[in-house]
């Protein structure tokens, strides 16, 4: 360590400990720290103002050719006219031009960046996709041959690359290859270290073949894993479907929160599941190759958190309404909004301590490990 | 006097040294207590993870030195996470106050980690007055905005700068900040011209941005010493965050004990029977 940044940690920890002094009572080594601090913020915000705008973006700009620039350098000029009361209107014409243009950028950037987006998550579906992203979601795909009112499904391997929210990136097959090829093992789901949340999976079936019109059926059977627990409202939609070789898939049954279609799920070791349906293809399939996809998605329960937001937004919005007394119905809803404010307000008080506390941590760091660690 | 009396009448000054002695111990008897990763923390991480290596990105430094402790390392660990990536890193500040040097020091400090060269593989822009233009102006010409680095080389001197004309070559914002310039970063760049963002912020002002990582405006948001420790963790790189949640816990059960003998002591034996009694 040079003898520069020696000196640069004790004059650092003697104004911390000076500042730290005020806790005990005020005394002068605080008000000199205090004050310095203030004709420094005050002085280094000039210097950096003159050389980061007024020189840099405007008098510069200005020899260079920019010699329009002198309109705005002339209404930046007119605000220090405030200083003389005779002349103080004159500022009014540079205060009507930054409010102008303040109210032009945010009254769009506030609605459509904030108003908009936060009505839009206040009124949120009743359960949502925890991670959009392409990682969480992996699909899976077998296929399913029918010949002579036989279905036949061929086991899958695991897909790792494409994601699952579109069932059109199911890979086309033909009817000879899937017949010419053995069919695969069951092959172990992989696990992605790096995302930790990762729903991989493949898919089989109990039999090689069924027989069709509802009097055989067939256990699609599909196998995923995933390395983190479902916390508390959380679950797994999941989704069987076919898609003909040519046109669009046609869904065989999908789960959501309020029921599970026929589709059982269970944990066979920590972090992997196996879900199940017993399917009887229908009459309306015609003979030919069907593609089999299984969808799993890590979904969050939002029904009960959409009514409690719901609720609090009202009432509180409720408690600020004062053009009626809080009477009756008003101000039951009113006494909810309240209590929505005072649960706010925990919550900020706590992180706020969080944050003093850092505030101090921060500093302590430095006094223990910088400046007692400089000299001992 | 009873108990409930003395402690009622307690100067406050034994309480501050009752915190300085829980946040000095831990630094000098460090206790490795587990810190467990929020939702928000790790989508942080996944949405870093998920912008493409080489891309280019910023990382915002809009925070004041007096929250250093909380702020410096969600910072310090986002370089590291871009760099590591192989991400080419834009770095700017709209707080006059020390952003820029700030900017200037992490940046250099942690490009030095992996041998990455200024002008090729960062860049620190510095400070520009007036955030709501200069967010808005960046959108036609960053260089419009910031003719000259921090240090006042030309942008055009800098190979990276050559390769980044606005938004639309930004791939990702990283906000580190202190104050309400996230609002901005939300309302202006990510409203209007799509740039995925996540935002680091301090513990007070982190309860606010919740609703923003429930209208995914954020794909993830860091809440004080406690975001930067799980970003720490999450990278593999402990560093001064979680060095600091010793002492942090500490005080927090120091906080809860007080908080709770105080009410014993209002309801008890003090102000509170009193009150009652009339």
């Amino acid at each position: 360590m040079t003898g520069l940044e020696i000196f640069q940690i004790w004059i650092i920890a003697f104004f911390t400990l000076a500042l730290f002094s005020f806790m005990y009572k005020d005394n002068p080594l605080y008000k000199v720290a205090e004050h310095i601090f203030a004709g420094l913020t005050a002085g280094y915000q000039v210097g950096l103002v003159w050389h980061t705008v007024i020189l840099q973006k405007l008098w510069d700009p200005m020899m260079g050719g920019d010699w329009w620039l002198f309109i705005p350098g002339i209404l930046g000029f007119l605000m220090f006219a405030r200083f003389w009361e005779k002349f103080s209107w004159i500022s009014r014409v540079s205060l009507a031009f930054v409010m102008g243009v303040t109210a032009g950028i945010f009254l769009i950037s506030q609605l459509h960046g904030l108003v908009l987006p936060q009505m839009q998550s206040t009124m949120i579906a009743a359960s949502e996709a925890i991670d959009s992203s392409s990682d969480d979601f992996y699909y899976n795909q077998g296929e399913l041959v029918l010949v002579d009112g036989t279905v036949e499904i061929a086991e899958s391997v695991p897909a790792t690359t494409a994601p699952a929210d579109t069932l059109s990136a199911v890979d086309s097959l033909t009817v000879a290859d899937s017949l010419a090829d053995p069919i695969p093992a069951m092959v172990e789901p992989p696990v992605i270290e790096a995302f930790p949340r990762a729903i991989l999976g493949s898919t089989s079936s109990d039999r090689d073949s069924v027989m069709v019109e509802g009097l055989d059926e067939v256990v699609l059977r599909s196998e995923f894993t995933d390395t983190s627990a479902l916390a508390f409202g959380e679950f797994y939609a999941i989704k069987f479907s076919v898609k003909p070789a040519e046109g669009a898939p046609m869904e065989i049954v999908e789960t959501n929160v309020y029921a599970m279609n026929g589709v059982s799920v269970t944990e066979t070791a920590p972090g992997r599941f196996v879900a199940e349906y017993a399917y009887n293809p229908p009459d309306s399939l015609d003979a030919g190759v069907y593609h089999l996809g299984f969808e799993t998605e890590r979904r969050s329960v939002m029904f009960l958190l959409t009514i409690i937001i719901v609720v609090g937004v009202v009432s509180t919005l409720i408690y600020f309404y004062f053009s009626k007394e809080h009477t009756g119905a008003l101000g039951v809803a009113a006494k909810v909004g309240i209590w929505f404010i005072m649960i706010s307000f925990g919550a900020h008080f706590g992180y706020t301590v969080m944050g003093r506390v850092s505030l101090l941590i921060g500093r302590v760091q430095f006094l223990v490990e910088d400046w007692i660690g400089s000299f001992l | 006097m009873g108990f409930w009396q003395k402690l009622e009448q307690m100067d406050r000054r034994w309480i501050y040294l009752m915190v300085a002695i829980a946040v000095i111990v831990p630094f000098i008897v460090p206790a490795d207590l587990p810190i467990s990763i929020t939702p928000e923390a790790q989508m942080v991480f996944d949405a870093v993870e998920a912008v493409p290596d080489g891309s280019t990105v910023f990382v915002v430094f809009d925070y004041y030195p007096s929250t250093i402790a909380e702020c410096e390392p969600m910072a310090r660990t986002a370089l590291r996470h871009f760099f590591r990536k192989n991400c080419k890193v834009i770095t700017l500040s709209n707080i006059p106050l020390g952003g820029p040097s700030m900017a200037e020091a992490v940046s250099r400090s942690v490009a030095e980690e992996f041998g990455k060269e200024y002008g090729v593989d960062f860049v620190n822009l510095g400070y520009k007055y007036g955030y709501v233009a200069v967010m808005t102006g960046m959108g036609t010409s960053i260089e419009s905005i910031f003719p000259t680095d921090n240090s006042g080389t030309p942008l055009s001197e800098l190979p990276l700068m050559s390769k980044v004309t606005n938004y639309k070559d930004i791939s990702f914002i990283f906000e580190v900040a202190d104050n309400s310039t996230a609002d901005y970063w939300v309302s202006i760049v990510n409203a209007q011209y799509g740039v995925p963002m996540v935002c680091g912020t301090t513990a007070v002002g982190a309860p606010k941005y919740y609703a923003f990582v429930a209208a995914r405006q954020f794909l993830g948001l860091l809440g004080g010493m406690k975001g930067a420790a799980e970003y720490e963790i999450l990278i593999g790189h402990k560093d001064d965050a979680v060095k600091g949640m010793g002492a942090q816990s500490l005080v927090h059960l120091l906080i809860i004990a007080l908080v709770i003998l105080g009410n014993l002591g209002y309801f008890l034996g003090g102000t509170g029977r009193r009150e009652k009694l009339g």
